[in-house]
């Protein structure tokens, strides 16, 4: 049994204009350990389907159908009290942009404590203190620092307090939404270090979102591809974002072409090949696949069928009408 | 310069330039303190002039307000034309009972209202919410000297039990100083319920709209992610946050009470700076006003000193601005 089990999940926000239906039948696991990364560009629904895992949707959002059931318990049907139990205990949150994740008026020792004790009153008060001084040497910040407020610490550092934070009830599921986005290059590399380090020390399993396609690439066992709600292809991380003898080996269109869109150092690629158009409203009703308005090798029947998830082998799925004929591949 | 040198520096312009407006705004307004005096009596011009020499009005109005910046310099505020007393001694006494009135209602109505704009915010949408603000808005919108002759005719004819006017029960005899404080705590309820009612609103909507700005803050996602229960993130998370603009709506609360819960201090005839302001306007007391001014504005300024140094201990990120 899978760590996390995320079926069929259909999530809606309400709005004046009408339901947007960000989330629209999306199926993730994740093992124990395993790190998950997703992809996608902005809108797609990555984060919403992030937060519909710990139940930290807002207010004008639901889940419409589907079910998230993480180590066989179905979190969707849960009420707000037994849910709290499972956050930050179980399934906590590197949220993005750390500075406004941060309470200002708080100590980032405090912030980084509360939880420990909340989740285990056994705890006592001096215990919570060692463990949070402990965790913040754990991410390369002195602990001597643990009294300062959190305007005090430069992005990357911010980062770096968030993730302690992530990590102090021991979850067994970290979900990092765009942990780097903001930072630079080399505070990013960093960053994405320090993750890939302690999610190995502790044995975490982690959902990593971002659309920097080649940090997925390097940090990833396996990767998610979203568009416009839906599951576009999925697989293990060479198989998605990989090449083999200069052919990338992604199926679905709009995963080389985002692929493509990227620069790459090791190629001498002077363009970069954008996707033209943008992605559908998701207020309105879809029909047929929907990256079609945009997909220069879409089919007749494109327009009007939307397409399923196909196997290409026990792993790499993808959903375009392309692979139902013949699996020899697109060009 | 240091920024608390040139935060003094500025104070000191401010109170300068404060009572320079002041001394001039009372001798542009018409009406004649001197006329006001003789109005009674048949004087000679020459016993006007005399009268005129007493009070200091002969000069030019600029050696006058020479002579005011002298007498100010010495701690001298002069001697009042209406009350034939030092003005300082006057103001010093209804100082006094302005702070304690300031000091307990304030204090009731900052702190009820923070309650109950918490509670309110922390339910928004909810029928109590709805109910709270609809509540405190009709409080709001009635004017403080007819809810407060409403309590004097609930509390003083009707039901009774309750003193209605002063700070003290006139011609009282004290075992001892508890009997004493008694006796003010007593007369204080009044003027305190009037206020709390008419103005708790003020504090009850700023709290709530403060907190339910918080509320939508990523660090409460962050809370809620912690798996904290709803009640330790209002009070822990949002709620010192929210408290940042309730600051200064106290300032200017505290500020406006000094210069007198005019309509207050006249109803139930509460001996402080409204109701000496009050008679002092209406007999052209020129000195009196003037201190009376003077003490308002110096209550404005320490005030908002005191509203920074507020802000240093709930906000981190002002002390390094």
């Amino acid at each position: 049994m899978s760590l996390l089990d995320v079926r069929d999940l259909r999530v809606s926000y309400g709005s004046a204009d009408g339901d947007v239906h960000a989330v629209d039948g999306v199926s993730l696991s994740i093992e124990a350990g395993e790190f998950v990364g997703l992809a996608g560009e902005s809108g797609c629904g990555k984060t919403t389907m992030a937060m519909a895992i710990p139940q930290l949707l807002p207010r004008n959002a639901r889940i419409t159908s589907g079910s998230v059931t993480f180590d066989g318990v179905d979190l969707s049907a849960l009420d707000e009290h037994a849910m709290r139990a499972y956050r930050w205990k179980e399934i906590s949150v590197v949220f993005q942009g750390a500075l406004n994740a941060l309470n200002p008026v708080q100590t980032i020792g405090s912030q980084i404590a509360e939880p420990i004790r909340v989740h285990d009153s056994s705890v006592t008060s001096a215990q919570a203190d060692d463990r949070m001084r402990e965790l913040l040497e754990a991410v390369g910040i002195p602990s001597r620092r643990a009294h300062d407020f959190p305007h005090q610490f430069s992005g990357g550092m911010r980062q770096r307090v968030m993730i302690a934070m992530a990590l102090a009830c021991r979850p067994r599921l970290v979900i990092a939404d765009e942990p780097i986005t903001a930072l630079d290059v080399m505070t990013q590399a960093q960053i994405i270090d320090l993750l890939q380090s302690l999610s190995d020390r502790y044995n975490l399993a982690m959902l990593l979102i971002s659309h920097d396609l080649s940090v997925l690439a390097q940090t990833c066992d396996r990767v998610a591809v979203m568009y416009a709600g839906k599951m576009a292809e999925t697989g293990p991380s060479q198989d998605v974002f990989g090449e083999s003898s200069g052919q990338v080996l992604a199926r679905h269109p709009y995963t080389q072409r985002l692929l493509r869109a990227y620069p790459n150092i090791h190629r001498e690629r002077v363009f970069i090949d954008g996707i033209p158009g943008s992605p559908p409203d998701l207020s309105k009703p879809q029909k047929g696949c929907r990256f079609q308005p945009r997909c220069d090798v879409a089919l007749t029947q494109c327009a009007n069928v939307a397409p399923e998830l196909v196997a290409l082998n026990d792993r790499h799925f993808a959903a375009c009408h392309l692979l139902d004929a013949d699996s020899s591949g697109v060009q | 310069m240091p920024p608390l040198l040139r935060r003094f520096l500025v104070l000191c312009a401010s109170i300068f330039a404060i009572v320079t407006f002041n001394f001039f705004l009372f001798h542009v307004i018409p009406g004649d303190p001197i006329r006001l005096i003789a109005r009674s009596q048949r004087l000679s011009p020459e016993q006007v002039a005399k009268l005129r020499e007493a009070y200091g009005l002969d000069g030019s109005i600029f050696s006058q307000y020479l002579t005011y910046l002298k007498n100010l310099a010495h701690g001298d505020l002069g001697y009042s034309f209406a009350l034939h007393e030092n003005v300082g001694d006057i103001v010093g006494r209804a100082l006094v009972n302005t702070l304690i009135l300031l000091t307990v209602s304030t204090t009731v109505v900052v702190l009820l209202g923070i309650a109950i704009g918490v509670f309110a915010g922390s339910r928004q949408g909810s029928k109590s919410d709805s109910a709270t603000v609809v509540t405190s808005l009709v409080f709001w919108s009635l004017p403080t000297f007819w809810v407060g002759m409403l309590l004097v005719f609930i509390f003083g004819v009707w039901l009774g039990g309750l003193p209605i006017s002063g700070i003290t029960t006139p011609n009282a005899e004290y075992q001892n100083y508890f009997q004493y404080i008694a006796d003010i705590a007593r007369h204080l309820i009044l003027p305190t319920l009037t206020l709390a009612l008419v103005d708790i609103a003020f504090f009850v909507i700023i709290t709530r709209t403060s907190l339910i700005e918080v509320m939508s803050e990523d660090y409460m996602l962050t809370a809620r992610g912690k798996g904290l229960s709803q009640r330790t993130m209002v009070w822990k998370h949002a709620t010192r946050n929210a408290l940042l603009p309730v600051v200064t709506a106290s300032v200017l609360y505290i500020s406006a009470l000094v210069a007198g819960a005019i309509q207050v201090e006249v109803v139930f005839s509460w001996p402080g700076m409204g109701l000496l302001t009050y008679n002092s306007v209406l007999a052209r007391d020129y000195p009196t006003l003037e201190a009376c001014f003077l003490i308002i504005s110096v209550a404005v300024l320490v005030a908002n000193f005191i509203a920074d140094l507020v802000y240093r201990r709930l906000d981190p990120r002002v002390a390094v601005a």
